[in-house]
């Protein structure tokens, strides 16, 4: 009994359990309407919302540091870094290294270039991460050609399309990213500074947070998950194309929230990110299983996050 | 500054002005916790006298005026109005009996984004023509309380000097009708010495209109020479009682629990008496403009106090010293008594508020060491004597004590050589009091400097010196026998009677009005446009002909309404991101349904545009923030709208086509629709009750509650705002119809982005309620004609979005260089250098402070 009750307020008090119960519940929906579903298809799922993953994590230490932080930009950070990963590797194996680098670079200096516009020129971050994916989806256009021609490398392929110990390597490494990005948030002083900001900004100025700095750095780590979110996906989708990064935008924010953590920030959980990004990719799959039109998968996935806020507790 | 009026004036229109009905307040008790604010006060306010009350810093004034206004209910005691008599229990103050009451409020928040005028509109009837009404009533009870106060009635609250914004709040409280009572509350804090000369001749006006007067002021020349009777409070129990006649400023000093002027003629104590050996020992000093001359000065292992009035700059030079910390490398910490704003993290356990401060010594690489902690947690717990058994519990399920000794075990556990203390015993029980001092004391043997502000006089004993501030500077020191609360109490009104005079009058320059021209938001989107237009006529003369042009601009319109659209929510300081989608889904019906079955497809659009402006209930109701409720509907939209049309198709039914490509002489439609858009929206923002109510909203919702004396009432103006939204959103999916002769729910997405560019572009800012109707059109005809022009140029479309993306940048990045300045804080600190002690040579004993002093 003494357990049950602890259990209950366990949950409560943990926000991303919603989201894992969430997606359980919908693999047991998917189970039931398709009935051939296999732990094959659970896997490539799991493997699936990896990318997702990824980009809600970075999304979610932007939503961290508060004052209404937020990432419009990934979708192009993510198609543009898949450009440059192909321009780069041009399918070679022998390039993989620098194509993975150039990647990242690009994401980081997205984020560089956001972190200026916010806390340099003090643009509300909305407005700002817009203004810069404007900027981006330019450049986007511009280099496609170079990505067209080259290609991802074989041994970047072989990677993201494959397992490792039995399982689809794009869960190990959203695993791993979860992993690091909750050890970031919860156990470094970058994070707990990050957290406060997020909570207080007043607070943590008395405390000796440098508020600006925390900020900055949230948008450098944002445009470095949507950089190597946009190597992985060009390896498994084996090119680049234009709106490889569309679905991440709204996609990652929703993770997030739906994750627990709060979109005013302060308070971010990396296994909620998780959680969420889970649910989500879960829901379209059951969607795909029940013949649902492409509209109604989105209405339902819609009318899911609106349900899941307003039953939650408030905080 | 809003003044609290409101339906009252109807509600007792036949009691009268000047009832002569008394109000009297019998043995008022009201508790904080354990804290006794008021101990059994009788007060009577007898109309047409100027009753006046003084008393030093937590004695009960602003407690008992919360009451008698009903914010806060008294524990126990009778209130008396003629006939009618009222318990404590029943009191929800002197308005809900009937009477008339207003009050001018010491810092109260005013709706900024609102012109001056429009505040009088608020309790004002519905009448016809209601702006040039309160126009008029704005600008008599302005010019016969100030006549030369230089306020237009246009201004924005914004623009205001504080004096002026002081003076407006005054003013709107005289003007309530028919008023029986009036309280000001320190009324004066900001005014000059005409303007407080203006008031005392305003307030003499009011008593032979049969008015009685609360007067609440520190300044006691001011109270000795305006009031008919005066009520000294004092720890929460009238000290003394009587008509003014019978009272003069020393003898009021002596009431409030002053020394009498002749015995504390000591001499002052000033920098100079410190030796040598002591100048290595300093922490930090702080110098100050002109005044006394006096510095502060904070040697270490020594508590130094800082009193005076509230708001004489304490908590500004607090801070001054904490900055200036920051920048150095020795620690100083801060701990504030406003707990809730500016001390504890809200979602943090206890353990993780403690150790905040001091993670970078628990630290190993990157890892916070839970043990250490832990360690933490329990030395401080030990020495703070703090009942928090449990760390992992939420630091809110602390009491309001306890939390406050977290936030002290936090600037502690940094091991700071300062610690300072901005009135840290805000609403904590006297047991915890004690302890605190106890723990300050031995802080201080460690060898840490401490620096206290603190509103309770009575607290000041504990230090081993005080500096009373007045008006931003150091009035005098205070230090061994002379420092005793009757000394503090009078150096804090000792300076008291003579006026430091406020900032007067507006100063106006042609640059500063140019300034405020190019502040404006439509004056840069609408330059831009200009601009474009001529650079279309320069590269291809005959883009801007009559038959030119209507080509040129023939898309514009459903950005136009869309940036319509985000402005109504924007006004409300929320944020639609589902806009684009619901544009596509009331395409691909107009486009489809509406032409096979027109009676459904017009309900169909009704119910979408119902939705939409449900979605306010959302965000109001339910309190979740709106741009994730809206992300949540834009799937929803969007989803319906692929339901209806799979794959793009469909056409525009007929009437839709024409209305769209009406071919209108001169001005081409899009251009006209936008000219009505700007018109339309500019009316019902800025020359409507409901554009009032919703930029009050905006501004600020909890004061609008307040004024409008209902919390749903700001719920309806949030839901009006976006129901307006919603006949925008639904003209702008229409538009795309008309534009596009087909369905294609999904290409209507850049106009949610690109919609809420506009409004920002145009002069709006995401909160506060503020919003440019007229410059969110001409940034959205701007974004529209930006990717013409760009087509005229050799440019590559595909650079269109990369211009976009700099223009927007480089406009918001120009509308900063011409921000307005920031408002002077309410006592400027009169400041001229701070320094700390490491910044002289030969402080190696600060130092040691640091490293070797820290533990016991």
């Amino acid at each position: 009994m003494m357990t049950t009750l602890a259990g209950v307020r366990q949950i409560r008090r943990s926000p991303w359990l919603w989201s894992f119960v969430g997606s359980i519940a919908v693999l047991i929906a998917i189970e039931v309407i398709s009935h051939h579903f296999s732990t094959g298809d659970l896997t490539v799922n799991l493997g699936l919302g990896g990318f997702l993953v990824v980009v809600g994590v970075g999304q979610m230490f932007v939503i961290t540091g508060g004052n209404g932080g937020i990432d419009l930009s990934v979708p192009w950070v993510i198609t543009l870094s898949a450009i440059t990963t192909s321009a780069v590797m041009h399918s070679h194996n022998g390039l993989t290294l620098e194509g993975a680098a150039a990647a990242l670079g690009t994401g980081v200096a997205a984020g560089v270039v956001n972190g200026a516009l916010v806390l340099g020129l003090q643009l509300a971050p909305i407005v700002a991460t817009l203004a810069s994916g404007f900027v981006m989806q330019s450049l986007v256009q511009i280099t496609y050609g170079a990505a067209e021609v080259g290609g991802p490398s074989t041994a970047l392929e072989n990677f993201v399309r494959g397992d490792i110990l039995g399982l689809p390597s794009m869960l190990w490494v959203a695993l791993v990213v979860t992993i690091i990005g909750g050890y970031v948030l919860q156990s470094t002083l970058y994070g707990r500074h990050l957290e406060a900001a997020g909570q207080s900004e007043p607070a943590a100025r008395l405390t000796g947070v440098h508020v600006a700095r925390v900020r900055f750095i949230s948008y450098v780590i944002s445009g470095c998950t949507a950089g190597l979110a946009g190597l992985l996906l060009c390896g498994f989708a084996g090119g680049a194309f234009l709106d490889i990064g569309t679905p991440y935008q709204m996609g990652s924010i929703a993770a997030v929230v739906l994750g627990g953590s709060l979109i005013a920030g302060g308070r971010s959980t990396s296994i909620g990110v998780f959680g969420g990004a889970m649910l989500l990719t879960f829901l379209l799959t059951l969607m795909g299983v029940s013949n649902l039109s492409v509209g109604l998968r989105d209405v339902l996935e819609g009318l899911v996050i609106v349900i899941v806020l307003v039953v939650r507790k408030p905080d | 500054m809003s003044t609290f009026t409101g339906q009252v004036g109807e509600l007792s229109a036949e009691q009268g002005k000047g009832s002569g009905t008394a109000l009297e307040a019998r043995a008022v008790v009201k508790e904080f916790g354990e804290t006794k604010a008021l101990r059994g006060v009788d007060l009577t306010l007898v109309p047409g006298t100027i009753h006046g009350l003084v008393g030093p810093n937590g004695s009960g004034k602003t407690t008992l005026m919360r009451i008698l206004m009903g914010e806060t209910a008294a524990d126990s005691g009778t209130f008396v109005l003629g006939d009618v008599k009222v318990d404590a229990g029943k009191f929800r103050g002197v308005q809900s009996t009937g009477t008339n009451i207003a009050m001018v409020h010491q810092e109260v928040p005013v709706f900024d984004n609102l012109r001056v005028f429009e505040h009088f509109a608020f309790h004002a009837g519905h009448r016809k023509k209601w702006r040039s009404a309160t126009r008029k009533e704005a600008a008599r009870a302005l010019s016969e309380l100030f006549p030369d106060s230089g306020i237009s009635v246009d201004t924005v609250v914004s623009d205001l000097s504080l004096g002026q914004r002081q003076m407006l709040e005054i003013a709107l409280a005289f003007s309530t009708r028919e008023l029986d009572f009036l309280v000001l509350d320190e009324p004066t804090s900001a005014l000059g010495r005409t303007q407080v000369k203006q008031l005392k001749d305003a307030v003499t006006h009011l008593r032979a209109e049969g008015i009685g007067v609360l007067l609440v002021s520190h300044r006691l020349e001011d109270i000795l020479t305006v009031c008919d009777t005066i009520t000294v409070l004092r720890a929460g129990v009238v000290a003394a009682t009587g008509p003014s006649t019978d009272f003069d400023a020393t003898s009021l000093v002596v009431a409030m629990g002053g020394a009498a002027k002749s015995t504390i003629e000591a001499p002052v104590v000033g920098a100079g008496a410190h030796g040598d050996e002591d100048d290595r020992n300093i922490v930090v000093e702080a110098q100050f403009e002109g005044g006394t001359g006096l510095s502060v000065i904070s040697h270490r292992g020594e508590i130094v106090g800082l009193s005076g009035l509230a708001g004489s700059g304490q908590s500004e030079l607090l801070e001054r010293v904490l900055r200036e910390f920051q920048r150095g490398d020795k620690v100083a910490t801060m701990v504030s008594g406003d707990r809730r704003a500016r001390g504890i993290f809200t979602s943090w356990n206890i353990l993780r508020n403690i150790t905040v401060a001091s993670l970078s010594g628990l630290t190993s690489w990157t890892w916070i060491r839970k043990s250490g902690e832990i360690e933490v947690y329990k030395k401080w717990r030990e020495r703070l004597k703090m009942a928090a058994p449990n760390p992992a519990d939420p630091v809110l399920s602390l009491s309001g004590g306890t939390q406050q000794k977290v936030l002290i075990a936090r600037a502690l556990a940094a091991n700071p050589t300062l610690l300072l203390l901005d009135d840290p015993t805000r609403g904590v029980d006297p047991t915890t009091k004690a302890e605190l001092y106890e723990l300050l004391r031995t802080t201080g043997r460690e060898g840490r400097a401490v620096l206290w502000y603190s509103t309770e006089d009575e607290e000041m004993l504990q230090c081993d010196r005080v500096y009373v501030m007045r008006a931003g500077r150091i009035e005098r020191e205070l230090s061994g026998p002379e420092l005793t609360r009757e000394a503090i109490v009078a150096a804090s009104f000792e300076g008291a009677s003579s006026h430091v005079g406020g900032q007067e009058a507006s100063q106006s320059s042609v640059r500063r009005d140019l300034l405020r021209w190019t502040r404006h938001g439509w004056f840069l989107a609408g330059a831009l446009l200009v601009a474009l237009f001529i650079g279309c006529w320069v590269r291809e003369p005959l883009s801007v002909t009559e038959t030119g042009l209507p080509i040129l601009v023939s898309s514009f319109t459903p950005l136009v309404f869309a940036a319509a659209a985000e402005m109504c929510i924007i006004a409300v300081s929320d944020i639609d991101l589902g806009l684009g989608a619901f544009m596509g889904l009331v395409n691909a019906i107009s486009a489809t349904t509406l032409i096979s079955h027109p009676l459904v497809g017009i309900v169909e659009i009704v119910a979408c545009g119902v939705g939409y402006a449900g979605q306010s209930l959302f965000v109001a109701i339910r309190k979740i923030p709106a741009i994730i409720v809206t992300l949540g509907f834009s799937f929803v939209w969007l989803g319906l709208g692929l339901i209806i049309v799979p794959q793009p198709g469909g056409s525009s039914p007929g009437w839709l086509t024409s209305i769209g490509s009406a071919n209108l002489p001169i001005v081409p439609e899009p251009l006209l629709v936008a000219a009505i858009v700007a018109a339309g929206t500019a009316w019902l923002f800025y020359r409507t009750r409901f554009g009032l109510r919703v930029r009050a909203v905006g501004n600020n919702p909890d004061g609008y509650a307040v004024h409008a004396r209902s919390n749903g009432a700001a719920v309806r103006a949030r839901a009006s705002a976006w129901a307006l939204a919603a006949v925008f959103a639904v003209l702008a999916g229409l538009s795309v119809t008309a534009l596009t002769a087909s369905a294609d729910p999904s290409a209507s997405q850049p106009n949610t982005l690109l919609g809420i560019a506009a409004v920002i572009m145009g002069g709006g800012y995401f909160i506060g309620g503020r919003i440019d109707a007229v410059g969110a059109v001409l940034a959205a005809l701007m974004i529209g004609l930006l990717a013409s022009f760009l087509g005229l140029t050799p440019i590559n479309v595909e650079y269109t979005s990369l211009v976009e993306g700099v223009v927007l940048v480089a406009v918001l990045g120009l509308r900063l260089v011409f921000r307005p300045r920031v408002r002077q804080r309410r006592d400027e600190l009169l400041l001229r250098s701070v320094s700390l002690g490491a910044a002289r040579p030969n402080s190696v004993s600060v130092r040691a402070t640091v490293d070797g002093r820290a533990k016991p």
